[in-house]
């Protein structure tokens, strides 16, 4: 006999190594009884989950379900990225800006209605003998030179 | 239950998809007995047999409603075990290196087994279960690939593109690991192969 029909006929033997009688009988119940267990030990989220595939039994996850999320959540993180400062959120805090022109505006300032400013709140700073003193500003700078030039 | 050998497994397939447990019952009873052949030969061991077969028929029942028929109920459970098998195995052998006590041989008293292999020589009879233990470690030593193609073929008969289908490769590729286990085979069984 050649060796390779040796080696096959030795391995067929194996066909004859069997689990004792009754075993798939057991087995069965086994089955049945880890389900149970399973059923027991599953989280809320996953009876949940396993419901939801109960009543739709055909359902199936597309093939680029998961990169096709992947892509509207880096769109959606470029989107929320490229937006302006100016949320809503921080406008509420703010003065509100209606138009560009009342962010242009200055505020009307004349020289001529200055008046002059003392010191203090109603008292000049003076000795008691001598007049009282007022501190005015000019209404016009008394020289054009730089200040800080000395 | 209805005699589950009457009702095709594309029937019980459409039952239990439609949620009759009862029909993967009848699933269960039809296959457990064929892979369970196909476990423990490639893992040697009663226990993790039956606990991976546990495991394998839980994940086609959770698979079941996306089975779609592309192929048939048969190749598509033999692939669920083989793949699950191959992976415990991988996880088994990182864990640890088997010594000859994992490697059960308590079949060696089965009535079946004992007619089958006795023979005029009594001193054949006298050696079986050292016939077995050798058969089982030869086993182990070729490559979960190896043994899984082995298993199929020699132990179990099926034809060379079932296997292919099953394991997702070439009949050549099929062909050529035969080749290879057989040779490795002969080697470690170089005793029997000389007494025959």
């Amino acid at each position: 006999m050649e060796p390779d029909e040796t080696v096959s006929k030795l391995l067929r033997l194996k066909r004859y190594e069997l689990p004792p009688e009754g075993y798939h009988q057991s087995f069965l119940q086994e089955f049945h009884r880890r389900q149970r267990s399973e059923m027991l030990k599953m989280s809320p989220w996953q009876r949940l989950w396993q419901s939801l595939g109960e009543m739709w039994p055909n359902f199936e996850v597309p093939r680029m379900a998961y990169a096709a999320c992947l892509l509207v959540a880096i769109g959606a993180g470029g989107m929320i990225l490229r937006q302006p400062s100016s949320s809503p959120g921080l406008a509420a805090n703010t003065a509100p800006v209606t138009t560009l022109s009342e962010l242009n505006r200055i505020p009307d300032f004349s020289l001529e209605t200055t008046r002059p400013v003392t010191i203090g709140s109603t008292l000049p700073v003076s000795s008691g003998s001598e007049p009282s003193r007022h501190y005015v500003l000019q209404p016009r700078p008394a020289s054009t030179d730089n200040p800080l030039s000395f | 239950m209805s005699e589950p050998e009457e009702i095709s497994d594309q029937e019980l397939v459409a039952r239990t998809q439609s949620g009759d447990s009862e029909a993967f019952d009848a699933l269960i009873l039809r296959y457990s007995p064929r892979l369970y052949g196909l476990v423990y030969n490639m893992t040697s061991n009663h226990e993790d047999t039956n606990d991976l077969l546990q495991e394998i028929f839980a994940k086609a029942f959770r698979s079941i409603a996306g089975f779609r028929g592309n192929s048939s109920f048969y190749t598509w459970m033999h692939s669920i075990a083989v793949n699950m098998t191959i992976n415990f195995l991988k996880k088994r052998g990182r864990r640890f290196t088997m010594s000859l006590d994992d490697i059960d041989s308590g079949v060696q008293n089965d009535r079946e087994f004992l007619e089958a292999t006795s023979t005029s020589d009594p001193r054949r009879e006298a050696n079986l279960t050292e016939l077995q233990k050798k058969l089982n470690e030869a086993m182990q030593k070729l490559s979960n690939e190896h043994r899984a193609v082995v298993t199929m073929f020699d132990i179990q008969g099926m034809p060379h593109a079932e296997i292919a289908k099953i394991l997702k490769i070439s009949e050549g590729t099929v062909r050529s690991r035969l080749f290879y286990a057989h040779r490795q085979l002969q080697n470690s069984l170089q005793e029997f192969i000389s007494e025959s």
